[in-house]
């Protein structure tokens, strides 16, 4: 005799309260967590998860980002993190158990128009708050009540709404962003195995479409750009629907991952090629103690990783405060070439020459089909080894051939402005380099030839037929394999 | 607790005729709402926790006292040395044919191909002396001088599509320019760990060095730099903060001068090395005033070829 369905439905509370109560209703449960790198998985225990006295990787990191419930502001960051960063100038007593605390920013930064509270940084008071009942954004002072007396005392560093943007971020790029890119910015979320290309892994702090210097970093407006109208041709949406307060969430979110992952790949190669796991074993190998190698990694923690905690901080928060100034951007030094047969006919001849050889990669034809997408490339970053697939591979390890030109969509934006962008700077963390020596003129003759590319009638018809495309354009017959190491 | 709701959910409907769906819906609601979760609208990753944020601020007195000791220039008073030797390959030693004989069908053969190219990975000079093996301090030693960053800029060649030198050392701050003696385009790739990437085409015949770039951190190893366009093209640079690194010419040979009296420990590094290392620490006495000769051995089983 089969159940009755009440019955059924019984048995179904009785479990589902069972499950509620296994697993409480507490935030904990529910908590989310920061993945570390595999460079960090890769390194000796001790460097990893530190020793008695050092910390390690794992702690250093921590300690300045957090986790996504109890996320850190690193001061040192260029980050918005929300609200301003002050220092306590004096304390004025009010009656009534009022007080008034006077606060300054650092020169060039101004304080908030508006404050509802301040939490304690540094001093007495540290990690305590206070709720601000009046703020004269002018004169920086803010009236509380606190009948105690408060161990606050000048030069103490105080938040002031700190905070609100990193939060905000965090909300939103949980919603919109994680499921791709990962809770970690890791380009790892549930969807991204579904997904060719695959989402941005931030924490290479490389970012390939941006209209910065080959060597500077992606500039904020670069991230606004990508998150308001996204990439064509990839899984990456617009989210020009979302406020402008969101965006700028969204954006300093991104940069706190990128910047987290950056820190950690920093820390790692001070400690890899050392204090690996695999260079721990070739040294037991090649008769090393067990005890030095432990004395000397003590001896490293303690020492330079401590210095470089700090100094890689200062580095890295030097360049990519430096990617939103003037001498960053990529500004071509003559206007846009006319779009004539002219200006097209010299850029298929730049885009063929041996000057620049474009088709190398990108075809004859732009078809994104030449000789080097058929060939096996090696590992640069991995001994050398080589890929499994033939052709191009990016920064992350991934196949990343190069854009087909006839289809007349460009990830990095369609506008001249951007493609010239690609040429002079190139695209970072893939084979794309940057052809920054060469004329602004050329590039812009070869900017309006890769924009009439998908308008040819007949793949060439500039004047210049493929036949005449140099030797080295010529794919060979047969693909040859080097030989694996 | 997502999965498990919807399982429940299915489990309920497929044990429930049409009739009773809306009902079993609401009491499935129900029941959770009892079940004390309703304040949790999502399930999972914990999305939906609003963080709380807190501060870290880096302490400056204590940044001040770590600072690293700033080399001292009172030379007079330390008393220095120096360091030479050879590095020669022992065991079974192999001799790597080119990687391309003249005339091969290779990429731009005009070009690459114009004469033979040597498999740069091992070059061995006369009594198995081996060329391009790195040998470095990884930091300054006490009393170690202060690098001097030449001026004048460093010159990084290309010909027959090979890199010129194969290896060398280069000074942090120090300009290196990009030079270019064919009539092909390369680019100039680095694959460094603690500098920023490189990654630029050089025009053919350029000789005025229109790329450059500057290292501004040592490495803990060298870096290797490629040509994307002929991937066979292979060099290796170390940038160092210190003088007291070399690499070996053809006769095996090298030197390093005015390393101050007492023990330090050399890293020897070289391309076609497993894992790249031949000695990871190479402890070397040196002697006030003297020079200490060494012979470095270097297995031919190491080789990873």
């Amino acid at each position: 005799m089969s159940l009755t369905p009440s019955l059924k439905l019984l048995t179904l509370a009785g479990l589902l309260s069972l499950v509620t109560a296994i697993s409480g209703c507490t935030d904990s449960a529910f908590e989310s967590s920061f993945v570390y790198s595999q460079g960090t998985l890769s390194l000796m225990r001790e460097a990893r998860d530190g020793t008695k006295e050092n910390l390690g990787v794992k702690r250093l990191l921590d300690d300045r980002f957090g986790n996504p419930q109890h996320l850190k502001a690193w001061g040192e960051m260029p980050i918005d993190f929300g609200g301003a960063l002050t220092t306590v100038v004096e304390i004025k007593e009010l009656p009534r158990g009022r007080k008034v605390i006077k606060l300054t920013v650092e020169e060039g930064q101004t304080l908030p128009a508006k404050a509802a509270n301040l939490k304690f940084v540094t001093g007495g008071f540290a990690g305590a708050g206070l709720h601000v009942d009046e703020w004269n954004s002018e004169t920086g002072e803010a009236t509380v009540t606190a009948s105690e007396s408060l161990t606050i005392s000048a030069s103490d560093i105080c938040a002031v709404d700190g905070g609100t943007v990193l939060t905000a971020g965090r909300m939103l790029y949980m919603r919109h962003c994680s499921h791709c890119h990962g809770t970690s910015g890791d380009g790892n979320g549930p969807t991204a195995r579904y997904m060719t290309p695959k989402p941005r892994d931030y924490r290479n702090g490389v970012f390939k479409f941006k209209s910065t210097n080959d060597m500077s970093k992606v500039s904020r407006n670069d991230l606004s750009r990508i998150v308001k109208y996204g990439i064509p041709g990839t899984y990456m949406p617009s989210f020009l629907l979302l406020k402008d307060e969101d965006h700028h969430a969204i954006i300093e979110y991104v940069r706190f991952l990128a910047l987290r992952g950056e820190y950690e790949r920093k820390l790692v190669a001070e400690l890899s090629s050392d204090f690996s796991e695999k260079a721990y074993k070739s040294r037991i190998n090649a008769s090393e103690k067990k005890e030095d190698i432990q004395k000397e990694l003590e001896e490293f923690l303690a020492g330079d990783l401590k210095q470089s905690a700090k100094t890689l901080g200062a580095d890295l928060a030097e360049i990519w405060a430096a990617a939103d100034t003037e001498e960053a951007a990529i500004v071509p030094s003559v206007a846009r070439e006319p779009d004539t047969p002219v200006s097209r006919r010299r850029g298929r001849e730049l885009f063929l020459s041996k000057t620049l050889n474009c088709a190398d990669c990108h075809g004859i034809d732009g078809a994104g089909n030449g000789p080097q997408t058929i060939a096996f490339a090696k590992n640069p970053l991995k001994a050398d080894e080589l890929y499994n697939e033939p052709g191009l591979h990016d920064d992350w390890d991934n196949l990343n051939q190069p854009r087909n030109l006839q289809l007349g969509m460009y990830r990095g934006g369609r506008r001249p402005i951007d493609l010239f962008s690609r040429i002079y700077g190139g695209i970072k963390g893939s084979a794309m380099p940057s052809f920054k020596t060469t004329p602004h003129e050329d590039i812009w003759h070869i900017v309006n030839y890769v924009l009439s590319i998908p308008f040819e009638t007949d793949p060439g018809a500039t004047g210049i037929a493929p036949s005449v495309a140099p030797e080295s354009l010529v794919a060979p017959a047969a693909v040859t394999v080097p030989a694996a190491n | 607790m997502g999965i498990f709701l919807s399982s429940g959910l299915q489990l309920s409907l497929s044990g429930l005729n049409a009739m009773n769906k809306t009902v079993s819906m609401t009491v499935m609601c129900l029941l959770l709402g009892s079940a004390g979760c309703s304040d949790v609208p999502d399930f999972g990753g914990g999305a939906s926790v609003v963080p709380d944020v807190s501060y870290v601020v880096e302490d400056a007195t204590a940044s001040a006292s770590d600072a690293p000791a700033v080399s001292s220039d009172s030379s007079a008073t330390i008393s220095l040395g120096s360091f030479t030797g050879k590095v020669v390959m022992t065991g079974d030693v192999k001799i790597l044919p080119p990687l391309y004989k003249q005339g091969a069908e290779i990429k731009d053969p005009t070009v690459c191909a114009a004469v033979d190219v040597p498999d740069e990975r091992l070059v061995l000079g006369e009594a198995n002396a081996v060329r391009g093996v790195f040998i470095y301090l990884n930091k300054s030693p006490k009393g170690g001088k202060a690098l001097v960053t030449p001026a004048e800029p460093y010159k990084f060649d290309q010909k027959n599509c090979r890199f010129f030198p194969h290896c060398d050392i280069i000074p942090v701050g120090q300009e290196v320019q990009v030079l270019n003696d064919d009539t092909i385009t390369h680019n100039t790739h680095t694959n460094p760990l603690k500098n920023p990437s490189v990654n630029a085409g050089v025009p053919p015949g350029d000789r005025e060095g229109k790329l450059s770039f500057i290292y501004r951190k040592t490495e803990s190893v060298p870096l290797s730099i490629t040509c994307d366009y002929h991937t066979w093209m292979k060099a290796y640079q170390l940038p160092v903060d210190h003088p007291y690194a070399a690499v070996t010419d053809e006769t095996g040979s090298f030197t390093i001068k005015d390393l101050p009296a007492g023990k330090h420990s050399f890293v020897v590094w070289h391309e076609a090395a497993n894992g790249g290392f031949v000695e990871r620490k190479l402890l070397v006495e040196i002697l006030s005033g003297e020079t200490t000769k060494m012979q470095i051995d270097y297995p031919s089983d190491r080789l990873k070829l």
